[in-house]
């Protein structure tokens, strides 16, 4: 990488609004998703529980 | 109609109905014996949805590593791609290496999609279904962020917020038909002409495919207009040794991420409609139980 400082890199050439915008949308949407899911699976899994206690206890200690 | 019942796991009124129903047990729900134990049916029990369950599992035991090389591979891909750029390229590199694989993804998903949409139609089998419906969310985030990401490009590049060309428009129809069919169960109830109804929108943006990946120059993205205003190298714009690697590199941690977000929702799903529990759930999870305990 050909440096002049971390300055001029978050500047990226004056376009910082645009790549910055488009760069932590795209992984901030990731990182949401994935914590969305894993939210799902919880609920999901302690609603089965609750249906059958006997089914799940392993699941919910796994999680 | 008998495949319903063979491998029955619809739960609408009256679906599962047919030559093999008075022999096997279809729905599979848990039964009290005088003595107090719950016994379940192993009948109802797909053996494609089996393999669903043993992949799912075997992603989830190694979830924390399966994460860590999602992420390797994505930052790898980005620290290669900048490693040989120059400060005029910072800008595009970095739209490039977000805006490319969220255009591959919204195609590559709906294709997937549209795969598992033709083959729930044809054997009639709901674990398709499921595999359908656990792509769509995520196709439709990366529909939304390759459209996102374009349009911040091109109001920096270009100036104006919106081109119509056809790679937008095909990623505005992917997203379309992503919302459409995720509104499908909303609109309508009963699982199985639900996911009829789904699997026939998904199928329809199949033909967005080809206009995403084939009517567009990818390298091409923006190069020509941002060098025809000095914004970056003309060296870069020629693409003399921009190797492409860098960002295939970065796509298949995008598509490592997209695959593991999948098989999550896919087990959601499974479990929420009852699925789970009911082909896997009394005989998957004591079989996992028992297994992990011969395993110590």
């Amino acid at each position: 990488m050909i440096w002049d400082s971390a300055e001029a890199f978050f500047n990226m050439g004056g376009y910082a609004l645009y790549v910055w915008g488009a760069v932590l949308v795209t992984f901030g949407l990731m990182a949401v998703e994935v914590l969305i899911l894993l939210a799902r699976r919880r609920s999901a899994i302690s609603q089965a529980g609750r249906r059958d206690p006997a089914l799940h206890e392993d699941d919910e200690h796994e999680s | 109609m008998h495949g319903f019942a063979a491998r029955g796991v619809w739960e609408a009124p009256g679906a599962v109905t047919g030559f093999f129903s008075g022999m096997v047990r279809h729905d599979g729900k848990a039964r009290r014996t005088p003595g107090g134990t719950v016994q379940h049916d192993p009948s109802p029990v797909d053996p494609w949805f089996d393999q669903v369950e043993r992949t799912v599992r075997r992603a989830e035991t190694h979830l924390v590593a399966l994460a860590a090389l999602v992420a390797l591979l994505v930052a790898g891909g980005v620290f290669a791609s900048f490693r040989t750029a120059v400060p005029e390229e910072w800008a595009l590199t970095a739209l490039r290496l977000v805006h490319l694989p969220s255009s591959w993804l919204a195609a590559l998903l709906v294709a997937g999609a549209g795969f598992w949409a033709a083959l729930g139609l044809v054997q009639e089998r709901r674990v398709c279904f499921l595999l359908m419906q656990s792509m769509v969310p995520t196709g439709g985030m990366f529909a939304f962020l390759a459209l996102w990401s374009g349009a911040l490009a091109s109001k920096g590049f270009l100036g104006v917020w919106w081109s119509l060309g056809p790679r937008e428009v095909a990623e505005l129809l992917l997203l379309a038909v992503y919302l459409l069919t995720m509104a499908i169960p909303l609109v309508i109830a009963e699982p199985r002409r639900a996911d009829r109804v789904m699997a026939v929108i998904v199928l329809l943006g199949l033909s967005q495919v080809p206009i995403v990946f084939f009517s567009v120059e990818w390298l091409q993205m923006l190069a020509p207009v941002a060098g025809a205003k000095g914004a970056v190298d003309p060296r870069f714009v020629a693409h003399e040794g921009v190797a492409l690697w860098p960002l295939a590199v970065c796509a298949a941690g995008f598509w490592g991420y997209a695959t593991l977000a999948c098989l999550l929702r896919v087990e959601c799903i499974a479990r929420e409609t009852g699925v789970w529990e009911r082909t896997l759930g009394g005989l998957g999870d004591r079989r996992h139980r028992a297994g992990k305990g011969a395993t110590g």
